[in-house]
């Protein structure tokens, strides 16, 4: 078995013994929702966000065969992977600690990972497939910066479901969730050109980052779409399901770039 | 976890290239931007198109690949956008008798 996909099933086994030790943990007095609405979630947190790092490990290992602008393009998204888990993780373990009245997350720091994420995969990729010599309106910062504004703007007439708290966060995390949405899949777009694009050998890498940033355009869409149906306390399994699914479409789009390295 | 163990670690092992036309086809496929090799590849073309299944390559049709790939090699050694290859790692697949071959070409 080759390196990479030693270090992948690292992570996978680190994932699941991380989920598994969350189980120890006991559920906070605060929580007021049943024991497994607390286990399911706390240990999934851990499984994908292990997941989502061990992908930004082997992007990052793939980079020493490259040149200088290509490294600080993969690096860049694989900051962005790491935002991604920080910022669907976070969210995660402070909704289960009680602790979504804190500073941080009324001061709406708690969407910043989420504004790095879309942001850093969108330069990192466009970044990519210029140096590849991928032609795309959607690599111009002039066309995706209007567009981004435009879904951003409009996901305010989105329809949803009442409810209790202030209409104008819902409607600031909404907008944000729509940025990563649009981001990601001009990212999966632009990987799928360059797919197209480059030779034979980096074929598997490209499909599979592909395939990870439609992976997290489905995960922001689920989530956008769940906050519309259920409102501001939007968590459930569908949309755990989906984030731990991109942290594994993520894990494989690493390997599969790590492995270009080799001939 | 069968599906796991066949989902990571899936690579084809790389075939040694035997002949001319696998050594340009495999070659060309490391280059980050195809664009730039085009109009070698068209020399490519242009040799393959002509050969019928079954048929040897002609002396002149295989310098005509050898030459394509020194091109090909040349490029990836000093001009692809994102990687800068070796010598000795674009040559490391290619079988031995193949290798002479091109070895004598590239003297002449």
């Amino acid at each position: 078995m080759k390196t990479v996909t030693k270090v992948a099933w690292l992570f996978v086994g680190l994932g699941l013994v991380g989920a598994a030790l969350s189980l120890l943990v006991p559920v906070p007095a605060s929580w007021e929702g049943s024991t497994s609405d607390f286990r399911g979630p706390f240990a999934n947190s851990i499984l994908y966000a292990t997941l989502y790092v061990g992908a930004a490990v082997l992007f990052l290992m793939g980079l020493n065969a490259y040149k200088a602008k290509l490294r600080i393009a993969y690096s860049t998204i694989a900051a962005s992977i790491v935002m991604a888990a920080l910022g669907v993780g976070h969210f995660t373990v402070l909704n289960l600690f009680g602790l979504l009245d804190t500073a941080w997350v009324l001061s709406g720091g708690i969407m910043l990972p989420f504004l790095l994420s879309g942001g850093l995969a969108y330069i990192g990729m466009r970044s990519m497939a210029r140096q590849v010599g991928v032609q795309s309106v959607l690599a111009r910062f002039w066309v995706v910066l209007p567009l981004v504004a435009a879904g951003m703007f409009l996901s305010n007439f989105l329809p949803h479901t009442s409810f209790d708290s202030k209409e104008l966060y819902f409607d600031l995390t909404n907008m944000i969730i729509t940025f990563d949405i649009i981001l990601y899949l001009i990212c999966a777009v632009l990987a799928l050109r360059a797919r197209q694009h480059m030779g034979a050998h980096y074929a598997p890498a490209m499909a599979w980052l592909t395939v990870g940033f439609f992976g997290t355009t489905l995960l922001t869409l689920t989530t956008l779409m769940s906050a519309l149906l259920l409102g501001p306390d939007f968590g459930n399994y569908v949309q755990e399901a989906v984030v731990l699914l991109g942290g594994i479409l993520y894990l494989k789009a690493g390997e599969a770039f790590a492995l270009t390295k080799e001939l | 976890m069968s599906f796991l163990q066949s989902f990571f670690g899936t690579t084809k092992k790389t075939a040694e290239m035997t002949t001319a036309i696998d050594l340009v086809t495999s070659t060309a496929g490391l280059a980050s931007n195809p664009r730039a090799i085009d109009g070698t590849l068209d020399k490519v073309r242009a040799i393959t198109a002509r050969l019928k299944p079954g048929d040897a390559l002609s002396a002149t049709d295989e310098a005509g690949l050898f030459a394509a790939y020194l091109d090909i090699e040349q490029y990836l050694m000093t001009n692809d956008p994102i990687r800068t290859f070796s010598k000795q790692e674009l040559r490391a697949r290619i079988n031995p008798d193949l290798l002479a071959k091109l070895n004598t070409y590239e003297k002449q």
